[in-house]
């Protein structure tokens, strides 16, 4: 009970807390700039993938799922699991009409 | 449990302890957080799915938007999230006013976004973008008709968003005058690590809507 | 002698006379005093429901439209739908007997949140009175389902208000959802291992999960159809290119997993009386949990078994139907398991195992039928059918509803102190099994036949089965009348209960009937696992 909680926040989070904004900020950049490239196919592609590595960090450390305990990291798991049912299941209809 | 022995912080009679309590708060937010994740699925979902079947018209509406604007906005979003981690921090060591500060600054630029979407709405409504309530639709892009269908989920979304970082900022203000009073200071940094969870989900949507909206049509 | 052990003296104080006056009801945390404000909630809507119901199967003796308008008829069973399925059937089980006995079987005080606990009460009576509202304004006439665009469209009735009703309800669903899960996750008492809690926490565990995945997609629909229709922001309309069948796709990712909501925690009530009533451990403990769980999970996959005729993919349709085959899977398995766990007990059949009885018989047919419907051939004969209206009552009704009966028979002495008058509780029991097949088993023919639901008027050969589903109907509203009657009777005039009375496992037995406030003196220790029949000769 006295064992210091999984999910503290150390002293020196906050040099962390501040590069990954900066990590952020230019994921945002390289969203922007990505349209300019002639990506073509891959333009969707990308945006989403840059977008997810955003929502992926503000995850891991605004959210601290990385300190997280497993119980609260498989609750995050498990939403990604069932918004992915959704889409998949649906898209299987619009695809394939 | 380092800094507040147990015997001077109340527990909620439920508990047998604050640990336990804490754990059932901090799960109990995830799950809302889940259900808040998948009611913006179901938007998006619909989004998605029009997307596909009408891409060419989606982007050609897309472009209409003013992009760049909102994406100042997500900086200033982004920012927001950083200060409400750092407040959090802050309260977790036991240092009141960072917090407080902390808490402000993400309220201020919380409002900041908002005003600047407020601008957004204004200029889409004059220039009749706002294909409902029997507004004159202006768009003179190809298919208004399905352009109509982007710009309508171009309001949904943003709105539902709205409303929802309208609802955090009334919790972020709670807790600042909660942080301000400072009477239990451990139960006060558990209560601002709850609601900061929220305004990082609200960050997360954010990103979302901005790519989905502003950005996969350019 | 049996009387004896089931008889005990009055216990002086327990949380029904904790507190008295308005204000100890309504402003309460207390688990216990809140499953009474949904008891008693739910049944009124239970009974409204039925009164529709009445009024349905009165129009249905004849086949010319003679009592009811069409528009009328439209109306009626669109109320009673919407009553019962998100006034009734979704909260049924959780919110009453869920709130209940979930602290007390897992060992806690309350639940992990008692005031969260008492504002989805709160929430729940707000959705109740958008509905009565839209009830009395006119009603609707779109059906439970909202099918777009003729709700967001055309319908002239009260649309928004039913659909605020429906959405606000659903959050009532996701708050208790999540206080169930928190609370099975961090309160469990000491040595109170997963493996060793009883069933009927797995079924509500399994049910919070499924309503705090499905629900936010349901919310999130109607917040769709209500812009449509108030603001004409057009998001299913066709004339801007929207899909319809997108909205069908929203409401089926909640409304076919909603239908586990209904059945799952009638599983977890069948297991728990099975179990007691033939004095032996439940047969294949851990796999009656795991397919709790399976069904939770499968439930989410099958949605499209609603849609086969609406348009959607003929390939998505195929893979619906045959994700659907897998969901009938562990259902079977759970009902081998509680016939295994009758073969050599030493069976009982007091009124909690008559209607447990019931569920089972009921609940494989409804199932067996379910097969049918989910055949994507044989479905486009049978959708919108009678067929498909028995196959639900069967599951819904003769399952889930006599499950609740089960619950509520089983532990009326827990939760009120007093005994209910056996005799009178199997005669309910043994009516409502039979009108309830008279009711509904000739629709099955009906449906086979080709007589489609939801018209108020029908050819005369199908005249002779629907006056036997009318008689049915109304003995059916006999038996469900009459516990009405004996167990308010038997609030003041039943004897006084012991702790308990059945001879039961499970820590809720172990504290005196009514409880007290607290649940527990102390914390209990779990030495056992569930249901340990085995431990006394
Ligand atoms: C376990 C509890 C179940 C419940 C509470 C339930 C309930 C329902 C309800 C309410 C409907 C009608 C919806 C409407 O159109 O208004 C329905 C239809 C249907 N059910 Fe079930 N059901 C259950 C189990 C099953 C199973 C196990 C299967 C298949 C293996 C199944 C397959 C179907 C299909 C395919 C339909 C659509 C038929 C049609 O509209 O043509 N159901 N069910
Ligand atoms: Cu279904």
């Amino acid at each position: 009970m006295n064992t210091p909680r999984p999910d503290r926040t150390p002293a020196s989070a906050t040099g962390r807390f501040v590069a990954l904004y900066v990590v952020l900020l230019v994921l945002l950049a390289a969203n922007l700039a990505g349209t300019l490239l002639p990506l073509g196919p891959w333009a969707i592609p990308a945006r989403l993938a840059v977008a997810a590595t955003m929502v992926a960090v503000i995850a891991t450390t605004f959210m601290r799922l990385r300190q997280g305990t497993v119980l609260v990291r498989l609750v995050a798991v498990m939403s990604l699991l069932w918004i992915l049912f959704l889409f998949v299941l649906t898209f299987a209809d619009f695809l394939t009409r | 449990m380092t800094r507040t022995p147990e015997h001077t912080v109340i527990v909620a009679h439920q508990f047998e302890n604050l640990e336990q309590q804490f754990d059932a708060d901090l799960l109990g937010m995830w799950l809302f957080l889940v259900t808040e994740a998948l009611l913006f699925s179901g938007a998006f979902l619909a989004l998605a799915v029009y997307y596909h079947q009408y891409y060419d018209t989606f982007s050609a509406a897309a472009r209409e938007l003013h992009w760049l604007l909102a994406g100042a906005n997500s900086v200033i979003l982004l920012t927001s999230g950083l200060a409400v981690a750092l407040a959090e921090q802050a309260a977790d060591q036991g240092r009141r006013r960072a917090a407080l500060l902390g808490l402000l600054a993400t309220i201020a630029l919380g409002l900041v976004f908002l005003a600047i979407k407020g601008y957004e709405y204004h200029s889409e409504y004059q220039a009749g973008l706002m294909p409902f309530l029997q507004q004159p639709f202006a768009y003179d892009g190809p298919n208004p008709h399905n352009a109509a269908l982007f710009y309508n989920f171009y309001f949904v979304l943003t709105g539902l968003h709205a409303a929802h970082m309208i609802i955090g900022l009334a919790v972020l203000m709670v807790m600042a005058v909660l942080t301000w009073r400072w009477r239990d200071g451990a139960r006060v940094a558990r209560q601002v690590r709850i609601a900061g969870l929220y305004w990082a989900f609200v960050d997360i949507v954010w990103v979302l809507v901005y790519c989905s909206l502003y950005l996969v049509g350019r | 002698m049996i009387r004896d052990a089931r008889t005990g003296p009055a216990p002086r104080h327990h949380y029904l006379n904790a507190g008295h006056g308005l204000a100890s009801w309504f402003l309460t945390k207390d688990h216990k005093r809140i499953a009474w404000l949904y008891f008693v909630s739910i049944t009124g809507f239970f009974f409204l429901g039925g009164l529709a119901a009445t009024l349905i199967r009165l129009e249905l003796i004849t086949p010319n439209g003679d009592l009811l308008s069409s528009d009328a008829y439209n109306r009626l069973f669109s109320l009673h739908g919407i009553v019962m399925v998100w006034f009734f059937l979704i909260p049924s089980i959780p919110t009453t007997f869920g709130n209940f006995l979930l602290p007390l079987m897992v060992g806690a005080r309350d639940l992990a949140f008692p005031r969260l606990n008492l504002l989805s009460w709160y929430v729940y009576i707000i959705g109740g009175l958008f509905t009565l509202i839209a009830a009395v304004a006119g009603g609707i006439d779109t059906g439970w389902t909202f099918y777009t665009p003729y709700s967001t469209l055309f319908a002239n009735g009260a649309v928004l208000a039913a659909a605020t009703g429906v959405f606000i309800v659903g959050f009532s669903s996701i708050l208790t959802g999540i206080n169930f899960i928190v609370t099975v996750h961090t309160m469990r008492a000491p040595g109170l291992t997963w493996f060793r809690l009883p069933l009927f926490v797995w079924a509500q565990y399994a049910t919070s999960l499924v309503m705090v995945l499905a629900t936010p997609v349901l919310s999130v629909t109607l917040v769709l159809l209500a812009v449509e229709r108030v603001f004409g922001v057009g998001i299913f309309d066709p004339s801007l290119g929207g899909d319809p069948v997108l909205f069908e796709h929203l409401f089926w990712f909640y409304s076919h997993p909603a239908v586990y909501i209904m059945i799952l925690p009638a599983m977890g009530v069948v297991s728990e009386v099975v179990s007691c009533f033939a004095h032996k451990r439940i047969f294949g403990y851990r796999v009656m949990a795991f397919s709790i769980l399976a069904i939770a999970l499968f439930g989410f996959l099958v949605w499209g078994h609603h849609m086969f005729v609406s348009g959607q993919s003929i390939y998505a349709g195929v893979a619906f139907s045959l994700l659907s085959f897998l969901v009938s899977v562990p259902s079977a398995i759970k009902i081998f398991n509680w016939l295994a766990t009758l073969y050599k007990g030493r069976v009982r059949f007091d009124a909690p195992m008559l209607f447990a009885m019931s569920f089972l018989g009921l609940f494989l047919i409804g199932g067996l039928t379910g097969v049918f419907v989910a055949t994507l051939a044989l479905d486009v004969q049978m959708h919108d059918t009678y067929f498909v209206v028995a196959h639900f009552h069967y599951i819904m009704v003769g399952g889930a509803v006599s499950a609740y009966m089960a619950a509520l028979h089983f532990w009326w002495p827990k939760i009120t102190g007093r005994l209910y008058p056996e005799m009178w509780a199997r005669v309910s029991a043994i009516t409502v099994f039979a009108g309830f097949n008279l009711t509904f088993f000739p629709q099955y023919i009906l449906g086979w036949a080709g007589m489609p639901r939801r018209y108020h008027a029908y050819v005369e050969d199908f005249q002779l089965l629907n006056v036997f589903s009318s008689a049915g109907a109304s003995m059916l509203a006999v038996g469900y009348l009459l516990p009405l009657i004996y167990l308010l009777w038997s609030l003041r005039y039943g004897a006084h209960a012991s702790a308990n009375p059945w001879n039961a496992r499970g820590l809720e037995w172990t504290v005196p009937s009514p409880p007290p406030e607290e649940n527990f003196e102390r914390p209990p220790r779990v030495e056992h696992e569930a249901y340990a029949y085995d431990t006394d000769a």
